[in-house]
């Protein structure tokens, strides 16, 4: 028993002397008690070192993975942009319609083949007082395109040349050739200051025009943000919110199911029934086997469209997915996007039909192919390929599964088609957060680098899409191109994936489709 | 000199010999060797014991729970996220966990065993740089940095065989020597010399002969360290890939389904320790009844 | 023994040694990164094209020769410059500087639970050997360093947050956080100075001081307390240290782990799976240069105390 009195003794101490490390959090939104009793001791409550969300009417968001920075222009990384989505703001909005609305601009219009224009909203400013102009504007366009800023958005910026101000609120964006995707790129380049955007400390400080604005980041743990009182679109209702890096997902449940946090970002669709409020809902990503068809087994579209028929999708979604996802119709675009067919749907399942096309191609006993899978990088890959795997064996074809980590993966991926060495397929997922079929060009043209294809048709059509700005136009020649896809897949088409959030019982929320998750537009009840 | 030696990863601990224990001994140790045996045997039979075959997946099925009986039939661990028999893994699983293991562990004790018999025997600059090197890398974080080299060189098994053997090797070399410097003086090895075999003869034809019991019970000892090290590995990511299966992979593969399905990771695990388990109660009993010196 | 030699002399040769290897280490890792790793195609977006690649190869200099690039490193490790973060565009050394509070907190704790509960039972298992407490205590002490450590801390995860959702599984917010990974650490390393000090324990009740107390009619309890104790004791310390070692040369980073707590053994391995290889390099280096030093320590109190104890 001395035993246990001394581990007693010890484990007590312990507990003592972690309990003047940084304080907890004070738990919202799983109770109104918490909301309505501390507004007046909120002033007060504040703690030197990881001071949480200081009143008690803020909310805690968990994380999986830490953001790299806060430089929003700098990198693509999602947890970043959890972050930095509600503190920086770009010329333009998404409405969660998908539709792109006025924002920091009031208005824009193409002038000219190469040039277009934004008129500015007026009395705008940063968060550090800094005004929100036409020079600001300038600035930040140079900023990201500029070669030595090693920005990682590189696809959006592709095309741009750089910005004149014309007058302190209109100004000039200035393109290489026509562009008719600026206005999707205004989205989502942020405008930063020039003053505190020059300082090489930004990323871990930034100042933008939102609704919220940056108090700290506790490294590892926690960021902390507040809102903004003089955010020109108005006063957000949530007084401020809190970033809370938790890797692992049962750590994340727990919380959730605890009432420490509000809202988790990366759970398991096993964890549905676990949480409070389950919000799943469809996103802009799309799963797909990409199929190398200059290798002699893909060459013949029969083979291609054969793998499509022999994957059942539903059950795929069903059960690995637990019907957070549903077979996309056989493009990398949902409806809403600019591009998507609507004629054109799913492969339905059918093995005897996959049997049949491939013996016409000339594979009656089946082939062999190699299955490229990046290493922990998308939910569900390794079963999603297993799975595939083993419906493919069905119908006779082997499937050797390579899994690499996600450098090597790209590396091998990023072989041209043609080339002896380049991969049969591999497994992926495209994120379409322009909803615009251009955004993935880079998949069915030629010359596209991530394409395995090569068909002038397509190629023309894209051409003539890249060189008007008109928006319906366009939408028909894509829609064009995507009919000839189903004829011709690049891929197999599998899923578009839902987006996943767990909320506790009070904080009411709407999901967007692009996955962002602007706190601006969050209520707690109660 | 004291049984401790406090830089090595022996496990041993000398115990009385109790009044029934010789018997109750010689039962325990029976028991745990039939154990092993009956892993080894599932490790060469591999398929053939499996209730279901490899990689047969049931969607629909997926995350039973154990005991859980479908249409295809009873799982008795329950089924992974794609529906495949928890056992009939396992199974698959034993021949991999054991011969990486194995291999591993026979690499670095000959690595070791060489360097430690030319360390003991030469002595000079050749022991100096063999201990050092010894001494020197039980210093450093191995573990951390096999999870470097793998991180870089990729996850494979080859380069886990590479790795691995490298946490083991240096135990080896220390003991080895030892004994080697203790042989040295014996009449025997003085009467080779003077009948004038040469040194890598003598070490060999003689020495490493006559150690052969002490590095067989070594090799036994660090199998279990190694399997240890593999699954952390593996567990780590930077170890076996799918679908090559280790019961460290799966421990990790059924991570992200703690909250629902727990038995996917407490399970392996169970069959890791109990190999492991054996093998030190193994190397106890060895040592307590044959009174290994330290 | 060379009890003439000095002992700056000795820390210095120890040191020496330490720095070649680790020397070796770095060398070794940075020329597997170079021929292997391209970390680049990692921080690249998606759909980026063989040009953008050459060009942040170029901008982030790896396109230089591997001389260059590795007297690059080196020259700004003498001066304490590890280089930046690939993942967060700033010094290496920063996160990992932040993170070692956590580590030590865990590890520190961990080894108290550990060296009291191993020693304290081992004390009273070597004294009352072949009891059934001496039994039991003996198998699931072999049970504890049999099975792998990570595993335990999932077990005990399973267990007290899943089932009984008595407590976190992990963060650094919660006081409570704390208890399942020191829990984890206490158990697998006090198996192992449980069978040691046991041993030492039992070894020391079979010398003859013993049976002359014994004889003098002095209670056991007090021989325990004034004799065994203090004979033991020293291994029992250095037992303690060297099992401490042993922790931060891996368990401790398995644990951190599993448990997500934000120590450098956890940003250790998030770095390995960004190819944050300048976090990761810097890592293994301040890791293996405490783990050298710690060697030394404990080698050398060892040491100091053996001779002191000679005489006596």
């Amino acid at each position: 028993m001395r035993r246990t009195k001394t581990i007693l003794v010890v484990l007590t101490l312990v507990l003592a002397a972690c309990q003047s490390a940084p304080a907890p959090t004070t738990t919202v939104g799983s109770g109104s008690e918490a909301t309505t009793a501390t507004t007046a001791a909120a002033g007060a409550e504040t703690t030197a070192t990881a001071a949480p969300v200081a009143t008690g009417e803020g909310i805690i968001i968990a994380l999986a993975t830490e953001p790299s920075t806060l430089d929003a222009q700098l990198v693509n990384d999602r947890s970043s942009r959890v972050v930095t989505s509600n503190i920086v703001e770009g010329l333009l909005f998404r409405t969660p319609e998908g539709e792109v609305a006025p924002h920091l601009a009031e208005s824009f219009e193409a002038v000219a083949d190469d040039r277009w224009r934004f008129v500015l909203q007026q009395g705008v400013l940063f968060h550090n007082g800094e005004p929100f102009n036409a020079d600001a504007v300038v600035f930040s366009i140079n900023r990201i395109i500029a070669e030595d800023y090693e920005t990682q958005r590189t696809s959006y910026i592709e095309g741009l040349l750089g910005a004149e101000a014309i007058d302190e609120y209109t100004v000039e964006i200035i393109t290489d050739g026509i562009s008719p995707v600026v206005p999707s790129q205004m989205t989502s380049i942020p405008i930063v200051p020039p003053g505190a955007g020059a300082d090489p400390g930004y990323g871990d400080a930034p100042v933008g025009t939102g609704p919220y604005r940056f108090v700290s980041w506790d490294r590892g743990q926690q960021i902390n943000l507040e809102a903004n009182p003089e955010y020109w679109g108005g006063v957000p209702s949530i007084p401020a919110f809190s970033i809370r890096v938790i890797p692992d997902a049962q750590t994340a449940l727990a919380a959730l199911q605890a009432g420490e946090v509000d809202m988790v970002l990366d759970l398991l669709p096993e964890h549905a029934p676990l949480v409070p409020v389950f919000v799943s809902t469809p996103g802009p990503e799309f799963s797909y086997i990409q199929l190398n068809s200059y290798k002699d087994i893909f060459a013949d579209p029969r083979v291609r469209q054969a793998l499509n028929y022999a994957v059942d999708k539903e059950t795929l979604a069903a059960t690995i997915y637990e019907g957070h996802a549903q077979p996309n119709d056989a493009q990398h675009l949902t409806s809403g996007m600019l591009g998507y067919n609507p004629e054109v749907s799913a492969f339905p399942y059918d093995p005897e039909l996959a049997t049949q096309l491939l013996t016409e191609a000339g594979y009656p006993e089946g082939f062999t192919m190699e299955l490229h899978v990046p290493i922990g990088r998308f939910l569900k890959g390794n079963e999603t390929a297993e799975y595939v795997a083993a419906q493919l064996g069905e119908v006779g074809v082997i499937v050797e599964i390579v899994l690499t980590e996600f450098s090597v993966h790209r590396e091998v991926v990023r072989i041209p088609g043609p080339d002896p060495n380049s991969v049969d397929s591999r497994y992926g997922w495209n994120s379409n957060e322009w909803f615009d079929a251009a955004r993935y060009s880079g998949f069915f043209t030629c010359e596209g680098g991530s394409s395995k294809i090569c068909i002038q048709e397509i190629d023309d059509l894209h051409a003539q899409a890249s060189s008007t700005n008109d928006q319906e136009e366009r939408n028909q020649l894509y829609q064009q191109i995507w009919s000839l896809l189903h004829e011709n897949p690049i891929s197999i088409y599998l899923l578009q994936q839902n987006l996943l959030y767990g909320l506790s019982e009070d904080l009411q929320w709407e999901p967007r489709a692009d996955d962002e998750v602007l706190v601006s537009t969050m209520g707690l009840a109660g | 000199m004291s049984s401790i030696s406090t830089t090595s990863s022996r496990q041993g601990v000398v115990l009385p010999a109790a009044r029934s224990g010789r018997r109750h001994g010689r039962w325990a140790l029976s028991f745990w060797v039939g154990l092993l045996v009956v892993f080894l045997l599932v490790g060469v039979t591999g398929d053939l014991a499996a209730p279901y075959e490899p990689f047969e997946q049931a969607p629909l099925d997926r995350l039973s729970a154990p005991m859980t009986t479908t249409e295809r039939g009873l799982h008795v661990f329950g089924t992974d996220p794609l529906g495949r028999d928890l056992l009939s893994s396992i199974i698959f699983g034993t021949r991999l966990t054991l011969l990486i293991g194995l291999v591993a562990t026979v690499i670095g004790a000959v690595i070791g065993t060489l360097i430690g018999t030319a360390a003991g025997y030469y002595g000079g600059w050749v022991d100096r740089i063999g201990m050092r090197l010894a001494e020197a890398q039980t210093a450093m974080p191995m573990f951390l940095v096999a999870i470097l080299l793998l991180s870089v060189l990729g996850p494979s098994i080859i380069n886990l065989i590479v790795v691995l053997p490298a946490l083991i090797w240096p135990t080896f070399a220390r003991i080895i020597r030892a004994e080697t410097m203790r042989l040295r003086s014996t009449p025997f090895i003085e009467a080779a010399q003077a009948l004038g075999c040469s040194g890598a003869t003598i070490m060999f034809r003689h020495l490493i002969p006559n150690l052969a019991g002490r590095i067989g019970v070594l090799v036994v000892v660090s199998v279990g360290h190694v399997m240890l090290a593999e699954a952390g590995l593996s567990f780590l990511g930077v170890g076996v890939q799918p679908p090559e299966i280790t019961w460290g992979l799966l421990i990790s593969l059924g991570r992200p389904y703690l909250a629902v399905a727990w038995w996917l990771t407490i399970i392996p695990g169970v069959f890791l320790g109990l190999v492991v388990l054996s093998i030190n109660m193994i190397g106890r009993y060895h040592e307590r009844h044959l009174g290994a010196a330290g | 023994m060379n009890s003439t030699l000095s002992i700056p002399r000795f820390v210095l040769a120890r040191l020496r040694d330490g720095a070649v290897v680790l020397f070796l280490v770095v060398l070794t890792i940075f020329v597997l990164a170079f021929v292997v790793g391209n970390p680049v195609e990692y921080y690249a977006p998606p759909d980026a094209t063989q040009e953008e690649i050459d060009r942040l190869n170029r901008i982030l200099g790896f396109d230089r020769p591997f001389h260059v690039q590795f007297a690059d490193y080196f020259g700004g490790l003498v001066r304490g410059d590890f280089g930046d973060s690939l993942f967060q565009r700033r010094p290496a050394i920063h996160p990992i500087l932040e993170a070692l509070p956590a580590t030590i907190l865990l590890s520190l704790t961990g080894i108290a639970v550990a060296g009291l509960w191993g020693a304290v039972t081992g004390v009273i298992a070597g004294v009352r050997p072949g009891s059934i407490f001496d039994r039991v205590a003996n198998f699931l002490s072999v049970s504890m360093v049999s099975v792998p450590n990570f595993w335990l801390g999932l077990l005990l995860i399973v267990i007290f947050a899943v089932q009984l959702r008595a407590l976190p599984t992990s963060g650094f917010f919660d006081p409570k956080g704390l208890i399942l990974p020191t829990l984890t650490l206490g158990l697998v390393h006090g198996g192992r100075i449980f069978l040691i000090v046991r041993s030492v324990t039992f070894e020391e009740t079979t010398k003859p001081y013993v049976m002359v107390a014994e004889s003098k009619g002095l209670p056991f309890s007090y021989v325990v307390g004034r004799h065994i104790l203090r004979n033991a004791g020293v291994t029992i310390a250095t037992t303690v240290g060297w099992e401490y070692v042993r922790m931060m040369g891996g368990t401790a980073f398995a644990i951190e782990f599993v448990f997500a707590w934000p120590g450098v053994g956890n940003l250790m391995i998030d770095s390995a799976n960004r190819q944050d290889f300048p976090v990761l390099q810097a890592g293994v280096i301040l890791t293996g240069v405490f783990v050298i030093v710690a060697n030394i320590v404990v080698d050398l109190g060892s040491k100091v105390v053996d001779r002191r104890l000679q005489p006596a």
